[in-house]
């Protein structure tokens, strides 16, 4: 940060009594230079900034890291004043961290004999959800994949919304080889079964002309 | 022989699953994010983003001179997820044991590969290939 940056520093007629606790200069004490100055004296040079230069500080290179060193220090310091989260922010964080690793769901074995190559079940669940839906008339709700006691074969269980213009079996036919196929071209899971549960009905709308499903259509 | 650092063969681990094709990035565990979320450090400054080891945990056993790592990546749908962590697996190993007997080192290396999200560009989901489901939405 550059040593005649004004903004770089606290301004030099601010108040810090409030926070004197935490001015760098206080921090480092009246420790000297090895050219000799008082770093509390380089830092009063630093935030006078251009209204008292200073030709020795301009080309001393202890006195210019001191006062880089310190500016980010007092940059540091204003943020964390500015920013110090509460305990409850902690708090949500936490929080957030623990729901986001429980969405992963329960680790899956992928189809190797070590068992020591895992997915997340959330992860499978949702491109097998999207291989259902790619099925015309066909909306997966959910999908729950449950591994077997021994091995590395699981068993999927989609409940599904359909159309009901064609014969019931034949898309569920559609679907198990959609499942089935992204199972092993996508993820490369072994599949012991896949249960489907057709659930509810999805109404097949008409066409109303040219409206577009984002509704920006007139 | 010469001890190793568990930190150096998290760092080591993953570089090496970094370099596998498929791979988009390493997920942090719980620990670390969990560590994170206790500090605003780097949230509040923005510098430093999560490193790629904390995407890797690795344990010893002395009494068996075994190391068990545990790789928890992020990938592309380019590949087959099962291909990829194959590949993360047996490049950690290489590299990890490659590390190892450098100091001397002959102990067993256990790597387990756990995929966390697959990331993609796929065609996203189109409902209405028939004519009747044209205005059909899915939310």
């Amino acid at each position: 940060m550059a040593l005649e940056d004004p903004r770089a520093t606290s301004p030099p007629d601010e108040v810090p009594t409030p926070h004197r606790d935490t001015d760098p200069a206080r921090l480092v004490g009246d420790e000297r230079l090895p050219c000799g100055r008082l770093v509390s004296h380089v830092w009063e040079q630093a935030r006078a900034g251009s209204h008292r230069p200073d030709p020795h500080t301009a080309d001393c290179t202890y006195c210019r890291q001191a006062t880089e060193g310190l500016t980010v220090l007092d940059a540091t310091t204003r943020t964390l004043r500015a920013q110090r989260p509460s305990a409850r922010t902690v708090a949500d964080r936490v929080v957030s961290a623990v729901r986001a690793e429980a969405r992963l769901g329960r680790m899956l074995p992928l189809d190797d004999p070590t068992q020591e190559l895992r997915i997340a079940e959330a992860t499978v669940a949702k491109a097998l959800r999207r291989a259902a839906d790619r099925v015309p008339g066909v909306r997966a709700a959910s999908c729950r994949l449950t591994p077997g006691e021994a091995g590395t074969h699981v068993t999927i269980t989609m409940t599904l919304a359909v159309t009901l213009d064609q014969p019931l079996p034949g898309r569920a036919t559609q679907v198990r080889r959609a499942v089935a196929d992204a199972s092993a071209r996508e993820i490369g899971l072994a599949v012991s079964g896949i249960d489907l549960h057709i659930e509810s009905e999805l109404e097949p709308l008409t066409s109303v002309g040219p409206t577009s499903r984002n509704g920006t259509g007139p | 022989m010469t001890t190793v650092d568990p930190a150096g063969i998290e760092q080591t681990a993953a570089r090496a699953a970094l370099a596998v094709p498929g791979v988009q990035e390493l997920h942090p565990s719980l620990r670390h994010s969990l560590a994170d979320a206790a500090t605003c450090l780097r949230r509040t400054f923005g510098s430093h983003p999560p490193s790629p080891e904390a995407g890797v945990h690795a344990t010893h056993t002395p009494e068996a001179d075994a190391w068990h790592l545990e790789v928890r990546c992020v990938l592309t749908d380019h590949r087959r997820a099962l291909d990829t962590a194959r590949d993360v697996r047996e490049s950690v190993r290489a590299a990890v044991s490659s590390q190892l007997n450098a100091r001397g080192r002959t102990g067993n290396v256990t790597i387990v590969v756990t995929v966390t999200r697959i990331n993609g560009d796929r065609t996203p989901l189109r409902l209405h290939a028939a004519p009747q489901f044209e205005n059909f939405s899915p939310e």
